[in-house]
């Protein structure tokens, strides 16, 4: 009896992974599509695609195994264009300076927010909420207004300082601070303890998960950030890789695969490696003390 | 160094912790502990308003590149919503007038918010959903890996992809037509039709599943895994254990995903702009296409109305999250 | 999780930084670009400038061989066409000369001629001997003889006439040569073989090879420098052996020389390399005129490109120092002979800027910005263009960014609306009134006062202005042609048509698409009222007669000439051209008449060389046939095109407004060629190009069935310019592009035209979806 039970509970549970990890591998299809698309020569490529690029009536077809598989377009980008490294390390660099500066920033907010309370701190966080809300258009021409005065446009600045007053990792930061126990902070101020030094000893480490996490998708939102980068810089010199990848066009099909690919590695590596750190993180947030 | 249990205390809502640190000062410390939470609340606060100064401190970098940055351009945007959008001159609540009988308008918010209605609930589901499951099954760390990517992908490769499958030459038509559900020799262009809402649909569920699922698992995860066991033991099926037991202990993980998708909900709006253009189908016209199209067409001043009637809304409906939830 | 694993995890995740950052380094920061901007820029500050003076060459000269300088002082120049040209006074003026070796050279095709300091001349050609040159050879050539030969004329007068044994057939033809300022001589060849060579043995030495034919030789104290397309090959003449490469050089070359969206053109050097005092060499190019000492890290910008001609022409012929702040650049055919000096008392930055901004780069806000650059040396022009390198960039961005720009005082002055919304510009007071400026050009600078008119608002004032006109046509058979007053008696009359010929085609237009494209060019202005609001009667009635015209053609179709047009087509589509762009010329669609695959002809004229000639000519030819204006539903349409227009929120208004009067000019409206030039005296000159009647060469075109048709071309004689400015004279009502209505109406309308969708349905839903744009 416990026996077939058993059996049925594997089965359900076999039948519970293939599922998923069939769904799984569906939504990954579009990075295969981009992977085998980076290997295809010209040839093939606009083979498959030219209904698409002429709006012909016919359907268009995709070999994820290319008969003739070829890293020209590879090699186009990583060793005949200059300007590519130029747009990566200018994300690079853009993103890194942003997650820094939010670590120093945003941390010590949410922090504040957590653990002390003062008057108007609701309506006060409530406003960094609705403020991280608004869509870009809107308030484009004011921030670009603000920017000229501060003469910081067709700067990097331009980009990493509005994004590191970002409201998102206050808030992200904050559920975690939460959730810490509040003995311990009164125990610490009982023992006489500053109060940077319970922030520092107790708090950063307990949150850890959830800077982390922060970090993570922070990275993942500012390595595609396109709006800004189109409004503040004019010197094409200084644009960040996601505004970099040119157009699907016919001749351009290949090339812009094997970008696409590029600047997918980083993300993937950042969230490969970072996603302990975001469960664990949303585990601290996700619980209530 | 610190456990931590959690139990109901006969007066209902406090929690009283315990303590045990490894070198024995443990008992010294929670009843301290102990005395301090069964403090007035009042007296709490009133220890807490004397570091008045300090939180300051930390809050003050933000809050400064706050206002300079973020607040100060919206300030600018409540200007604009008064004047005309060129020559700058006082137009009182014409404007605002404007933006309530403008059809474009009412479209574009029933659009969002019948969006937003389908989505978040759609999203939070089917994160839950397969979490559940999820969490049954042991060594999920690939599969979480594989639900993770969409998020990574940038937003025109999103777009070729798109194209790829829901043009008229795309391969949703092939599928279609192959199993005869669609009649043969015709090709649908799906972005075009009423069809495009759904394709909206899909593409944000799609990028966002990953993150939401593992939301939940977290959330599934914290729960104590005695209290399942024991559910478990007690004779329950997996299902009853999972909404009687671990169910009621999300909510908190509820409100983060919350409003974690609906911010990301405004991000599909990149994709739908650069596969269907400025003016695509009616049923797909967000917000955000509105928003766009008046500022190309130097329309500052509805733009600016409009924005600060729609932060108006958010702020009042944040505020009531939070009331609701006691966050 | 597993240490293990954990462990595992972390030093993949070190790999795979270490090899990203590796293969990043490869490509590396681009040093030269870093020094080139911190040069190049406004902010210099300081005094002192180089200015141009500019020579116009006489005509005849404009393909030679290269300035020569002479040991006497004089200058001389050999023209491929004319022979030996002398100049006295650095430049200013030429004179022809006999040269007894000029016979040798008349009637081949010349491939470089170059002068030694001492007066010796070296040319090469290649081709049919002339006799002149078989009498003196050395040794006589088979009477057939063909090939690659060089004429070396002594200042003794001895002349020799060499045959290397290289021909064209194996690329190893002589096709550059160069003195070295001690007399030895130099050449290139096709395969891009570099030589010594000796005249008195009447031999060559190879020294070495580049990887393909050498643009142009220069010398560098004892260095031979030769341009390659990625490097600069250096060549130490002393020592008889390839020098080290210079690093700096070879960046700067590889930048340039790669940077695909600048083209060159005018039959010169897109880099011209040539060495002054000492170890210094420069490098001439679109970017200006640089100064860098061999071996050393800098490229120094002394001539920014943007400030002088380097800038506006595409080519060099070639370049030399004539001094150590002194320089002599030929520019391609048109832009003459320059010589830039400097001068320390100009202020070495113009103090006045002028933004001009066009969405998309245009030649002929180009050549206008060359123009006035010319005669306003105190004025810094900027010309910018919305579109970038192909990006994720669309359309709506470029204008967001402009716009956000404009709003914040940083905006262009002059601003070319083509593609952007004119009518929300003009709405919003974005735009300054031009009326009273265009009022007042008269004389040779009379505009034509129709097309002025049309662009006139209810207040009198005009905002934009087009620089130059496309004119939609029509023809056909004149009986018929002559009821086709507007869209629907277009749809009788080719009802009636296609009852008389039962069978071929009538307009040759088997696309739907296409075909709405062409009548939509005139009748789009019919399809918004007054207030911007659409008529969707208009917009009915146009899909009812299109259909009309769509049913009448393919009633009687043949099915051959549609296959043998599809293939033409496909054939374009291969060389990456868009057909039905081309069909919507009509000088593409008359010559279907000639074929006799359509019977009618409409489109739009841009210019008269292949185009109203096209026109013309088959009237001459065909029976009955005439030509008129193209109506739809509107009547007298133009399409307007490079619509300029100046900022309200300009600094300069003043400048602006010249800038704008540059534009209307009759010198740069003679050199547009994106439509007919609104200045009278300008589309006038158009005309005088060739002689009226003219011959105009011919055309041959082949038919499906592989037959042949020759169409002879004939200029356009007086009475035909008659007719024709006649007629633009009597246009009336400017096509303004409006995308979201005209792309909404082509899409639905093809459904209708395939029969998916009925007329009915299909206004429904264009003013459902037309709706939200006019909400907005």
């Amino acid at each position: 009896m416990g026996s077939k039970n058993r059996m049925k509970k594997k089965l359900q549970k076999a039948l519970i992974k293939t599922v998923l990890l069939i769904t799984g591998v569906l939504f990954c299809a579009p990075v295969l599509f981009l992977l085998s698309g980076s290997i295809m020569s010209r040839y093939e490529l606009n083979q498959s695609l030219l209904p698409l690029m002429t709006g012909q009536e016919e359907l268009i077809t995709w070999v994820f195994f290319p008969r003739y598989p070829t890293f020209e377009h590879y090699m186009r980008i990583l060793f005949q264009t200059p300007q590519f490294f130029v747009v990566f390390w200018n994300s690079m660099k853009m993103v890194c300076l942003i997650l820094a500066g939010q670590f120093f920033i945003a941390v010590p907010a949410a922090w504040a927010f957590a653990v002390y309370s003062f008057r108007g701190r609701k309506f006060l966080f409530t406003l960094y909420i609705v403020l991280m809300l608004m869509p870009f258009q809107v308030t484009m021409l004011s921030s670009y207004l603000v920017l000229n005065r501060l003469e910081m446009l067709n700067t990097h600045g331009a980009i990493i300082l509005p994004a590191v007053f970002s409201a998102f990792p206050v808030f992200l930061i904050y559920r975690d601070f939460c959730n810490l126990p509040k003995g311990l902070i009164e125990a610490a101020r009982i023992d006489g303890a500053r109060e940077w030094t319970i922030f520092c000893r107790i708090g950063l480490p307990l949150a850890s998960g959830g800077i982390l996490s922060a970090g993570v998708l922070g990275f993942l939102e500012y390595w595609s950030l396109i709006e800004q980068p189109l409004a503040f810089l004019e010197d094409q010199t200084l644009w960040p890789l996601s505004l970099y990848l040119p157009e699907i066009g016919p001749e351009q099909a290949g090339y812009s695969f094997v970008a696409a690919v590029i600047t997918l590695i980083p993300a993937v590596f950042v969230f490969l490696t970072g996603r302990e750190y975001l469960e664990q993180g949303i585990t601290a947030s996700a619980v209530k003390g | 160094m610190w456990k931590r249990l959690r139990r109901k205390s006969p007066k209902g809502r406090q929690s009283i912790w315990q303590s045990e640190k490894t070198d024995g000062t443990a008992g010294r410390i929670s009843d301290e502990i102990k005395r301090i939470f069964v403090l007035n609340r009042k007296e709490r606060r009133g220890s807490s308003g004397r570091k008045s100064a300090v939180w300051t401190a930390f809050l003050l970098p933000s809050f400064l590149g706050v206002t300079v940055f973020v607040l100060i351009p919206f300030l600018d945007v409540v200007r604009r919503s008064f004047v005309t959008a060129v020559t700058q001159e006082w137009a009182g609540i014409n404007n605002y007038r404007n933006v309530f009988e403008n059809q474009a308008f009412r479209l574009a918010i029933h659009n969002t918010v019948r969006f937003t209605a389908v989505c978040l609930p759609l999203l939070i589901g089917l994160g839950l959903f397969l979490a559940a499951f999820l969490s049954r099954l042991k060594q999920i760390q690939f599969i979480k890996s594989l639900y993770l990517f969409p998020l990574a992908m940038p937003a025109a490769t999103v777009v070729l992809i798109w194209k790829m499958l829901f043009s008229k030459q795309g391969f949703l038509n092939g599928a279609l037509i192959l199993p005869g559900v669609l009649p043969e020799g015709t090709l649908l262009d799906f972005m075009g039709t009423g069809a495009s809402f759904w394709v909206l649909v899909f593409s944000y569920v799609w990028k966002n599943l990953g993150y939401t699922m593992v939301l939940w698992l977290a959330g599934i995860f914290a729960v104590p895994y005695d209290m399942s066991e024991a559910a478990r033991v007690d004779g329950a099926s997996e299902r009853q254990v999972f909404w009687k037991v671990i169910f009621p202990n999300l909510k908190s993980s509820l409100y983060t995903i919350t409003v974690l998708s609906f911010l990301n909900s405004f991000k599909v709006f990149r994709e739908a702009y650069l596969v269907a253009g400025s003016y695509p189908h009616e049923d797909m016209y967000l917000l955000q296409h509105l928003f766009n199209n008046w500022f190309v067409n130097l329309e500052l001043d509805k733009m600016a109305a409009a924005a600060v009637c729609v932060g108006t809304v958010l702020f009042l409906i944040i505020l009531l999250l939070q009331k609701l939830w006691k966050v | 999780m597993d240490w293990h694993k954990r462990k595992h995890r972390k030093i993949t995740a070190v790999m795979v930084c270490i090899c990203l950052f590796l293969l990043t380094g490869c490509g590396g920061s681009d040093p030269e670009k870093d020094a080139e901007d911190a040069e190049n820029g406004p902010g210099q500050g300081g005094m002192g400038r180089y200015m141009e003076d500019i020579y116009k060459f006489p005509e005849e000269i404009n393909r030679n061989g290269g300035l020569n300088m002479l040991s006497d002082g004089s200058m001389t120049i050999i023209s491929f066409n004319s022979g030996l040209y002398r100049s006295v006074n650095q430049g200013a003026d030429w004179q022809q000369e006999d040269a007894p070796w000029f016979p040798m050279m008349q009637g081949v095709y010349a491939l470089a001629a170059v002068m030694a300091p001492d007066g010796t001349a070296a040319i090469t050609c290649s081709g049919e001997m002339p006799q002149a040159a078989r009498d003196a050879l050395s040794s006589p050539l088979p009477d057939d003889w063909e090939g690659n030969y060089c004429i070396f004329a002594f200042p003794d007068g001895g002349i020799k006439i060499v045959d290397f044994g290289f021909s064209q057939e194996d690329g190893s033809c002589i096709s550059t040569l160069s003195f070295k300022e001690d007399g030895r001589l130099f050449a290139g060849d096709m395969n891009g073989r570099i030589y010594e060579v000796d005249m008195e043995h009447e031999s060559v030495k190879e020294l070495f090879m580049m990887e393909r034919e050498a643009g142009c030789i220069g010398f560098c104290g004892d260095m031979l420098m030769a341009v390659g397309s990625d490097r600069l090959y250096l060549y130490d003449l002393e020592k008889q052996q390839p020098a080290e490469q210079d690093a700096a050089a070879d960046d700067f070359i590889k930048r340039l020389l790669s940077d695909k969206t600048v083209r060159y053109t005018g039959g010169g050097y897109p880099l011209v390399v040539f060495g002054g005092e000492d170890n210094i060499v420069y490098i001439a190019c679109v970017e200006g005129l640089y100064r860098h000492a061999l071996g050393g890290s800098t490229m120094e910008q002394i001539i920014d490109g943007a400030l002088s001609t380097f800038g506006d022409s595409r080519s060099i012929y070639m370049a030399k120092a004539l001094d150590k702040q002194e320089f002599l650049v030929q520019f391609d055919s048109d832009g003459g002979l320059v010589r830039y000096y400097f001068d320390e008392t100009a202020a070495s930055m113009p103090e006045k800027e002028i933004r001009i901004y066009s969405l998309e780069d245009n030649s002929s806000v180009r050549q206008a910005v060359t123009s006035f650059k010319k005669s306003h040396t105190d004025i810094y022009v900027r010309y910018e263009t919305g579109t970038g390198s192909g990006d994720g960039v669309t359309k709506e961005d470029a204008v967001k960014q402009l716009n956000t720009r404009i709003l914040s005082g940083e905006g262009p002055d002059v601003i070319i609306l083509d593609g952007l919304p004119v009518e929300s510009y003009i709405g919003k007071g974005m735009l300054a009134d031009l009326s009273e400026m265009i009022d007042a050009q008269e004389g040779e600078n009379a505009l034509f006062s129709n097309l002025t008119e049309s662009f006139r608002q209810d207040d009198g004032a005009i905002y934009v202005m087009p620089l130059c006109v496309q004119v939609p046509l029509l023809a056909g058979d004149g009986n018929v042609i002559n009821k086709m007053e507007d869209l629907e008696s277009f749809a009788d009359e080719l009802e009636t048509l296609r009852e008389e010929n039962p069978e071929g085609g009538l307009l040759g237009i088997y696309d739907a698409d296409t075909m709405l494209r062409l009548f939509g060019m005139v009748s789009s202005p019919a399809w918004t009222d007054g207030s911007g609001q659409i008529d969707q009667e208009a917009v009915k009635e146009f899909l009812t007669q299109t259909k009309r015209i769509y049913e009448a053609e393919y009633a009687g179709a043949l099915p051959e000439e549609m296959e043998a047009l599809q293939k033409e087509d496909d054939e374009l589509l291969q060389y990456g051209l868009d057909p039905s762009l081309q069909k919507m010329e009509a000088c593409n669609n008359v010559l279907n008449i000639r074929r006799g695959y359509a019977k009618l002809a409409c489109g739009y004229v841009d210019g008269i060389q292949i185009c109203l000639d096209n026109i013309t000519s088959v009237i001459e030819v065909e029976e009955n046939m005439d030509y008129r204006n193209f109506s739809g539903q509107a009547q007298y349409v133009y399409l307007p095109k490079v619509m300029a227009g100046i900022s309200a929120k300009s600094g300069e208004p003043e400048a602006a407004k010249e800038f704008i009067g540059t534009m209307f000019s009759p010198e740069v409206q003679k050199n547009i060629y994106d439509g007919f030039p609104v200045n009278k005296a300008a589309f006038a000159d158009r005309f005088d190009f060739l002689e009226p009647g003219g011959e105009n060469g011919s055309m041959m075109m082949i038919n499906s069935d592989g037959t042949e048709t020759e169409l002879e071309l004939h200029w356009p004689d007086e009475a035909g310019e008659a007719y024709f400015t006649g007629l633009v004279q009597e246009l009336a009502v400017p096509a303004v592009d409006q995308e979201w209505l005209g792309e909404l109406v082509y899409e639905t309308g093809v459904k209708v035209l395939e029969d998916d969708l009925s007329v009915e349905e299909a206004a429904e839903e264009i003013a459902k979806r037309a709706a939200i744009y006019l909400a907005e």
